[in-house]
């Protein structure tokens, strides 16, 4: 009896372990749909009606990154210096904990360099942090698909196991 | 006492410098004209016509005196200075800083000095600022009064060298032309730095003024003849290429009232743009203003006794 409720208990928590780890992948994916989103208005705001930082970060309203956009603008308005605006905001970001550092490197490297360099190399950079998010964004789907698969195949087997036993 | 404005200038320095010029005294702050900021270098304030160091705790001492540690700015202070001063948009004041300065809320214009990129022979970007000179804007009204009591409402040229208070007797001259003296006035303000207007409204007393903010004079003075219907159009620092466009003011019977970089009448003479600007006819007056101080008006002589070929 104690052998069933065992293999029971670590099949309910293989489950959920697999539920946790799809439903924390597929944050990561929104939350990298997100920031693509917000870049992409960067980039158009910068293109056409070319707002002041302050004003483009607080007219951003992609729900995954309005903290972050919302916190160095508040920061920026106290002075702060932009890179170390930039490392709080995401540091300080709830949102983004789902974020693998490398992503929260980039992300910052991004936020530090916004405003800072002429026009042509605002889209420049612009474009290519889109470019990389969408790799990121793109690894992240597979990783979930992954990690879905591995999953599900530990939780039939460890199914097929108990049942097995039952039998 | 130092204005909400410049106070946040100071504040775009590094802590150490921004307290020094914050601490300055009362006497100190209404004498200062400008803030000379090189990479690696002391910082030089001019009160009036003099250029002083400045002490850790914001007092002024003379060039030539060593006794005290003047306030330096390293290269990275300065660059991030100016990022903070540009609000972190520099693609914002692209133009502005190709062309070799910004202008900040309160209409204090920052001249610029650095690399500039170029690109098919024109300035992409400016790079490696190198040097920075705050010019601190001020509103004196009444200033335009020996102005207005010498001459009544014509055509006229000011002529003086920087830091004469060209912008400051033409911001009076708009105020009390459009309230005291009941003129429609337009205000070409290409540079912000007449009104200081940001989010629509100026941070100057224009009095009753219609101010066009950033547009190219050319084209705000046909636009403004066009849909205004001004008595005066008032602009700042005339160039040559701007000839073109008081010519049509002239056409439309609207007087023009501006001001042009010179040290006396005969270099604007000599100034061949200059001279193709005099000879449209607009300008019925040439004011000079003394150097020394200002908004002090040194001289006025009529167009007609400059005998323009």
């Amino acid at each position: 009896m104690l052998r069933y409720i065992g293999i029971f208990a670590v099949f309910i928590s293989m489950c959920l372990f697999g539920v946790y780890l799809v439903s924390r992948m597929s944050q990561r994916i929104k939350c990298l749909q997100g920031i693509c989103e917000m870049l992409a208005f960067f980039k158009s705001s910068i293109s056409y009606t070319m707002p002041y930082l302050h004003e483009m970060l607080r007219d951003c309203n992609i729900p995954q990154t309005k903290e972050l956009t919302c916190s160095m603008a508040d920061k920026l308005a106290l002075n702060e210096d932009i890179t170390f605006a930039a490392e709080e905001s995401v540091c300080s970001t709830k949102a983004l904990s789902v974020l693998g550092n490398e992503e929260k490197r980039a992300l910052i490297t991004v936020l530090s360099k916004l405003g800072t360099t002429d026009l042509f190399d605002q889209s420049e950079m612009l474009e290519n942090a889109q470019k990389r998010f969408s790799e990121f964004l793109a690894r992240a789907a597979e990783e979930k698909d992954k990690n879905a698969k591995v999953s599900l195949t530990v939780c039939i087997y460890i199914g097929l196991a108990f049942l097995v036993m039952v039998i | 006492m130092i204005d909400m404005m410049t106070a946040a200038i100071f504040k775009c320095f590094p802590k150490k410098i921004s307290a020094a010029l914050l601490s300055m005294s009362d006497d100190v702050c209404a004498d200062l004209r400008e803030i000379r900021v090189r990479a690696n270098k002391p910082i030089v304030v001019c009160l009036g016509s003099e250029m002083y160091f400045i002490s850790d705790c914001g007092q002024p001492f003379e060039l030539t005196s060593n006794w005290k540690k003047p306030l330096t700015v390293t290269s990275d202070e300065l660059i991030n200075t100016c990022l903070k001063l540009c609000e972190f948009s520099v693609y914002k004041r692209q133009g502005e800083i190709n062309n070799g300065f910004i202008t900040v809320d309160g209409g204090h214009r920052i001249g610029l000095c650095g690399t500039a990129v170029m690109n098919e022979g024109k300035i992409r970007s400016v790079t490696d600022i190198s040097s920075m000179n705050i010019r601190i804007a001020r509103q004196f009204n009444g200033c335009a009064d020996e102005f207005l009591s010498v001459t009544p409402v014509c055509g006229t040229l000011i002529v003086g060298v920087p830091s004469s208070g060209k912008t400051t007797i033409l911001r009076d001259i708009s105020r009390q032309l459009s309230t005291v003296y009941a003129k429609k006035v337009a205000v070409i303000d290409e540079r912000f730095e007449l009104s200081a207007s940001h989010g629509g409204s100026p941070y100057f007393d224009m009095g009753l003024c219609d101010v066009y903010c950033g547009y190219p004079k050319h084209i705000a003075a046909i636009q403004a003849i066009r849909t205004m219907s001004p008595d005066i159009v008032i602009c700042d620092e005339l160039t040559g290429d701007d000839t073109e466009s008081i010519q049509a003011c002239v056409n439309l019977g609207v007087t023009v009232i501006a001001s042009v970089h010179g040290s006396g009448l005969e270099s604007v003479i000599k100034n061949h743009q200059m001279y193709s600007l005099l000879k449209t006819g607009a300008f019925e007056r040439l004011v000079l203003l003394s150097g020394d101080i200002p908004c002090r008006i040194a001289a006025v002589t009529e167009t007609e006794e400059l005998n323009l070929a």
